[in-house]
């Protein structure tokens, strides 16, 4: 696509292996490089300079790939990469490209776990010869940033909380139902709000203005964009779930050079794309069995210490009633990554006891709220499975809490006793903080975006509560061990949530005008209050930390700009959807539970047309809201990318000095240039 | 086989109708209460199972555990009522039951997260070569269960099976204007479903 970079040539010449590359001549009719990765922008639309380029720490391990389509009638016989003109070793693979549309002869050239420990932009190029000798060359770019460690500076504790789908209004909700606002001023702040550092994150995807979540947590836990549906990994031309161009994520960097420990904790299904996201490498999150059967295949690379969330039923044999696991969705990886990344090549088992093998590796297993308290104070390992998918959310459990002895959505769902996400949180920490040398603990709020999907307001307001619950306990312990960052941010916004003000009539009228069944009439005039009609809401707050009901007077009203054909009466639903963005109920039927928005609220007979045919509301392209607080926090500040939230962590979390220089410019208005070069670190090697 | 489309027969259209914002709505729960009062009376030899009654709960340290019950009706003929899931890529003679009206969405999650794991294959005594063209009505199904994991031919493991009867005219009414339905779709569409 590019010409022929003179320096390629040269060294090409001295190489064996590529003599047929040495000794051709690109000519019209030549092969043709249509990929080459990592993603560059020199690449895809000859655009030589970043930021649109992929980026890497100093010695962080990618694999590099090409794809090449032969002329008609001929094959690939050999490439080659190169980075600043010289050749990369290694054994370069050749698979042919399973990919609907591409030319006979179509392969996929890679070279696994590559990495560079010199920053700058280094030029990154494929040389490729078809069988009669005819060759192409192709240029792109990638930047490996400047990072140094030095390790009295270090943060050697990094907490990463996700709310997924957690937008600003999302905050806002969350902060008006549990403080209130009296006379305009929030009567207190939330957790999260307490954060001092606080940054606005662009979350688009490598495809997408708008990322879903496996993109939206890969983007923390490799530093690269992902294609939508893909986490771990740069996007490819084979079928194999399991073979695309890898990046080494923050918990295998961070054990592989640090010795630290890592911690995935979730409310939804731990197969999901967050925690997937920290966890394992594919371009297709739904591979559930594959994903849950990596995070501990390769436990070893990560330090994989604690693991909690829903999502049992991939841990269970086949043969057992409830599991999940299937072949189709597992995994087996080619030889080249397991040569080059030194990782087992799974296996296609779905009779395979994960449960037991962790548990025969050490790990305590929580299988409920109580058995997580019991956990013993020694315990090295945790693995808590408290649903067969995505847990109860947070209004569902309290419900139980507060009424043991009535039978809840917790009971019909067969998992009466689930913790809450700040005891899960606690005990991670519990866990984690045994290792000397450090830890990255992920800790999702994953629900907080399924409610929203589902546009039920009271219940990702009340689980945004109990997200900011669990990063009031990380807060907690980073004022005890100030070598920790924290840092809360969310992976996008979900379903366009925003809070339209509040109800001009009692919960009592609000019933009675449902029950008429006269639609706008009834539920919008004379209902929906709007600027100084809204006032100001309470809900007053139970002594468990949650609202004691979400059906005052008065209430707050919410509205959803990317939302699906529903109908709304503005009252709490009594049960959660039965969907799959909820979890699956393992002794259906739920009695009464209805299946989308359109069978909920119906009676009132106010309808909304959705803007979007789904049938349920999607994520939206918005901004999203960072918060951090801990050693070196205040470059989180200003607007940035996804992406570049890896990286300041990193700098965190390596006790880069550059980190320092910033945070001094940041409080020196500009002016403060590093006088402190008094080194005492060590360069990373 | 006795194979209601009960809704179709007590209610006409009373489903929610995507828009139509202007007409009285009945909910599925509400549905479900009407048609369970309003069964036909059992026939003699068969047992009612609900999919509530198929594990032990709460749930265990581990898997779900079956209940006697269940296990008690391996090879026993039974009645259910459920829902057909609504499949992109059907297998040709056999439809998935659940207890809600759910939908298989091939390209995403799919096998991932779709199905409770009380979904029950249902084999249909006619038109085996072809796919059974989906209903969104509430069915009742009788015949011959099946309990014990299976390796099905869409990828799933099953874990109960209703091979369904034909032993109702009712019944094979039903299946003949599938059938017809069926015909329609393969030939308006030039190719068979795979």
């Amino acid at each position: 696509m590019n010409s022929p970079n003179p320096n390629i040539c040269q060294s090409v010449a001295a190489v064996a292996i590529a003599a047929i590359l040495a000794t051709a001549v690109a000519a019209n009719g030549a092969p043709l490089v249509t990929r080459l990765t990592p993603p560059s922008a020199l690449f895809n639309y000859g655009d030589t300079n970043p930021p649109i380029i992929s980026r890497f720490l100093p010695g962080q391990r990618f694999d590099l790939q090409a794809t090449i389509s032969p002329d008609a009638g001929q094959t690939i016989a050999a490439a080659l990469f190169y980075v600043d003109g010289v050749q990369v070793p290694g054994t370069v693979s050749l698979t042919p490209a399973t990919v609907a549309g591409k030319p006979p002869g179509t392969v996929v050239a890679a070279l696994r776990a590559y990495s560079n420990k010199k920053a700058a932009v280094h030029t990154l190029s494929v040389g490729a010869a078809q069988s009669d000798s005819q060759v192409v060359y192709s240029n792109g770019n990638f930047e490996v940033v400047s990072i140094k460690s030095s390790r009295e500076l270090a943060a050697k504790n990094i907490i990463i909380l996700i709310g997924d789908g957690m937008g600003i209004a999302q905050r806002t909700a969350a902060r008006i139902m549990l403080n209130g606002v009296g006379l305009g001023k929030a009567n207190a702040p939330l957790a999260m709000d307490k954060l001092p550092f606080t940054g606005v994150v662009n979350t688009h995807s490598l495809n997408s203005i708008v990322t879903d979540s496996s993109p939206g947590a890969s983007c923390y836990a490799t530093g690269n964009k992902a294609n939508n549906n893909q986490h771990g990994v740069f996007p490819d031309d084979t079928t194999d779930n399991f073979d695309n161009p890898r990046i080494e994520s923050i918990g295998e960097f961070l054990h592989r050079t640090e010795g630290r420990s890592l911690g995935i904790v979730t409310t939804t299904d731990l197969f999901d794309s967050t925690p997937g996201a920290f966890g394992s490498h594919t371009q297709a999150r739904a591979s559930g069995t594959g994903i849950i059967d990596q995070m501990f295949d390769e436990r070893a690379l990560k330090g994989l210490t604690v693991l909690m969330g829903g999502g049992r039923k991939w841990f269970l044999p086949s043969t057992t009633p409830g599991s999940g696991r299937l072949a189709s969705l597992d995994y087996v990886l080619p030889a080249d990554v397991v040569a080059g990344w030194g990782v087992p090549a799974g296996a296609l088992d779905p009779n395979r006891d994960l449960l037991t093998e962790f548990i025969n590796d050490g790990f305590v297993y929580a299988p409920d709220s109580a058995s997580l308290n019991a956990v013993p104070a020694n315990t090295k390992k945790l693995l808590g499975l408290f649903n067969f998918s995505n847990m109860n959310v947070a209004k569902d459990k309290i419900d139980k809490r507060r009424n043991p002895g009535t039978p809840g959505v917790v009971d019909d769902f067969g998992f009466p006793n689930q913790p809450m996400l700040d005891e899960m949180t606690d005990k991670a920490l519990a866990v984690l903080s045994k290792n000397k040398k450090g830890f990255v603990a992920m800790i999702e709020g994953g629900s907080i975006d399924k409610m929203e999907h589902l546009m039920d307001s009271e219940r990702w307001i009340i689980d945004t509560i109990e997200f900011d619950r669990a990063i009031e306990r990380c807060r907690q312990f980073a004022l005890t061990h100030p070598d920790t960052l924290v840092i809360v941010t969310a992976d996008h916004e979900c379903s366009g949530a925003n809070i339209i003000g509040a109800s001009r009539v009692t919960h009592a009228q609000l019933v009675a005008r449902a029950a008429a069944g006269q639609g706008t009439n009834q539920l919008r005039n004379g209902v929906v209050g709007t600027l100084d009609l809204a006032g100001f809401p309470y809900y007053p707050i139970a002594t468990d930390g949650y609202p004691a009901t979400t059906d005052i007077d008065f209430r707050m009203l919410v509205g959803y700009a990317c939302n699906a054909d529903r109908y709304e009466d503005w009252i709490t639903n009594p049960l959660p959807l039965q969907n799959a963005s909820h979890g699956i109920a393992t002794t259906p039927p739920l009695p009464g539970y209805p299946q989308n928005p359109l069978q909920r609220a119906v009676a009132g007979n106010m309808f909304i047309t959705g803007q979007i045919q789904d049938q349920i509301a999607t994520h939206t392209a918005s901004d999203i809201v960072l918060s951090a607080y801990g050693r070196n926090a205040a470059i989180f500040t200003g607007v940035m990318d996804n992406t570049d939230v890896f990286f300041k962590v990193m700098q965190i979390a390596l006790g880069d000095r550059g980190a320092r220089h910033e945070v001094r410019a940041l409080l020196h208005s500009g002016t403060e240039h590093g006088d402190d070069d008094d080194h005492h670190g060590y360069d990373h090697d | 086989m006795v194979l209601t489309m009960a809704l179709a027969f007590a209610f006409g259209c009373a489903r929610v109708q995507r828009g139509d914002a202007g007409t009285a709505k009945t909910s599925q729960d509400e549905e479900t209460k009407t048609i369970t009062q309003g069964l036909p009376p059992l026939p003699a030899g068969v047992t009612e199972l609900k999919f509530s009654e198929f594990f032990v709960s709460p749930i265990g340290d581990r898997g779900l555990t079956i209940t006697d019950k269940l296990r008690s009706l391996d090879g026993k003929r039974v009645r259910m009522l459920g829902y057909m899931v609504q499949e992109e890529k059907p297998t040709p003679g056999v439809f998935i039951l659940s207890p809600y009206p759910a939908q298989i969405h091939d390209h995403d999650n799919a096998l991932a997260e779709s199905l409770p794991p009380s979904a029950v294959h249902v084999s249909v005594p006619t038109g085996r070569d072809q796919p059974v063209p989906h209903s969104t009505r509430l069915l009742l199904l009788t015949g011959t269960l099946s309990v014990g994991n299976r390796t099905e031919a869409d990828g799933r493991i099953s874990m109960v099976r209703l091979a369904a009867d034909a032993s109702s005219k009712q019944g094979e009414h039903i299946f003949k204007t599938l059938r017809s339905k069926t015909k329609n779709i393969s030939s308006s569409k030039g190719h068979n479903h795979e």
